[in-house]
C-alpha cells in the first residue's frame, strides 16, 4: 500500500530555490550579525573606552601627586647631580628609587591605560565588521 | 568540508570558521525551502520566509543541543516560521474538508485506505493533478505527507519536527492518505 504512496509522491517535483537564494541567505546573516555589532558590541565598547579614559585621568592626577610626595623624582635627580655617588652605590640607589615608586598608583594607572586599548582595539574591530561590504556573488 | 557532518560543521562554525555556515545553509537550502513552499503554498513568500528560517537558525546556533538531531531542530524552526508567518498575515487555514470543529468529513465517511489503483500513476498529467490535490488539504495533513515522502523523514523525526506526539502524526498521516485517495479518485 505505501509503496505505491512513495511512488505517487516521486511524480511531485521538488520545487527548485532561486538561483541566488543561498546568497540573499548569507546576505541577511552579515546584516543581522552588523545590526547586532551596531546595536550592542560597538557602543559597549565605546562607553568602555570613554570610560577608560575617564579614569586614565584622574589615576595619572594621583601617580602624579604620589611621585611628588614620595620623593621619587628628587631621587632620580641624583643621577644628573651627582652620578659618581650613584654609581658608587647602584644597587642601594636602584632600591631607593623602587621603594620610593608609587606602585599601587602606577598600577592603577597601567590597568585604566590597558581598558582603554582594549577597548579601542575590539571597537575598531566591530567598526570594519559594520563597513564591511556586503557579499555580492 | 563538503563530507562534515552537519555536526563537525556546527562544531567548526561555532570554533570561528566562518565559511562552514556557508555549506551547512547551502546543504539544506533546497529541502528547507521545500517545506516552506509547500506549507505556505506560493513562490515570492516562500522565499522571504525561508531566509527568515535559516537567519533564527543562525542565531540559535550555539543553543542547539548537539545531541539531537539538526534535521529535525532546523525543520521544527521552519514550521514555527511558517505558522509564525500566517499568524501575522492572519491567514486563516483551513481545509475545505474540514468544520472548525477539526472534524473532517472526507476521511471520516472512509473506513479503510486501500492501495492506489495503477492507473493513477499512469497518467500523464499526475504531477499538475497530485499538485492540485495537495493543495485542498490542511497544511497539517500536506506537511507530514511531504515530510515522509519526499523529504523522508520517519515519523519519529517528523514528531519531532513538528513537536507533536507519534500517534498524532501517524493519524494525521493515514487521514492525510484517505483523503488524497478520495481526492485522486474524484
Amino acid at each position: 500500500m505505501l509503496t505505491n504512496y512513495e511512488k505517487l509522491f516521486a511524480h511531485l517535483p521538488m520545487p527548485e530555490p532561486p538561483e541566488d537564494l543561498l546568497n540573499k541567505v548569507m546576505n541577511r546573516i552579515y546584516l543581522e550579525r552588523r545590526l547586532w555589532t551596531l546595536k550592542w558590541r560597538l557602543p559597549s565598547f565605546a562607553i568602555g573606552f570613554i570610560g577608560s579614559i575617564m579614569a586614565a585621568v584622574p589615576a595619572f592626577q594621583v601617580v602624579h601627586s604620589a611621585l611628588a610626595e614620595s620623593g621619587f623624582a628628587q631621587f632620580l635627580s641624583l643621577i644628573f647631580s651627582d652620578p659618581r655617588e650613584v654609581l658608587a652605590y647602584w644597587d642601594s640607589f636602584i632600591i631607593m628609587l623602587l621603594e620610593s615608586l608609587p606602585a599601587i598608583s602606577i598600577v592603577v594607572f597601567l590597568v585604566t591605560i590597558f581598558a582603554m586599548l582594549e577597548s579601542l582595539k575590539y571597537a575598531v574591530r566591530d567598526f570594519r565588521v559594520v563597513l564591511s561590504p556586503l557579499k555580492t556573488n | 568540508m563538503a563530507d562534515y557532518s552537519d555536526e563537525q560543521l556546527i562544531k567548526d562554525y561555532l570554533e570561528g570558521n566562518k565559511q562552514t555556515l556557508e555549506v551547512l545553509i547551502g546543504r539544506y537550502l533546497k529541502p528547507i525551502y521545500g517545506f516552506v513552499y509547500r506549507y505556505l503554498g506560493d513562490a515570492h513568500n516562500a522565499e522571504d520566509v525561508t531566509q527568515d528560517v535559516f537567519v533564527k537558525i543562525w542565531r540559535n546556533l550555539k543553543k542547539f543541543d548537539r545531541d539531537k538531531n539538526f534535521k529535525t531542530w532546523i525543520f521544527t524552526i521552519a514550521k514555527n516560521t511558517c505558522l509564525d508567518f500566517l499568524k501575522k498575515k492572519r491567514t486563516v487555514v483551513f481545509s475545505e474538508y474540514e468544520t472548525e470543529d477539526g472534524e473532517n468529513y472526507l476521511a471520516d465517511n472512509i473506513a479503510d485506505l486501500s492501495p492506489l489503483p495503477p492507473e493513477i500513476l499512469e497518467r500523464t498529467d499526475i504531477a499538475q493533478m497530485l499538485s492540485a490535490v495537495m493543495q485542498k488539504l490542511s497544511p497539517e495533513h500536506r506537511v507530514v505527507l511531504f515530510l515522509h515522502y519526499n523529504d523522508h523523514l520517519t515519523f519519529r523525526e517528523i514528531a519531532e519536527a513538528l513537536e507533536e506526539p507519534i500517534h498524532t502524526v501517524k493519524s494525521r498521516h493515514r487521514r492525510a492518505l484517505i483523503m488524497l485517495r478520495k481526492l485522486l479518485d474524484t
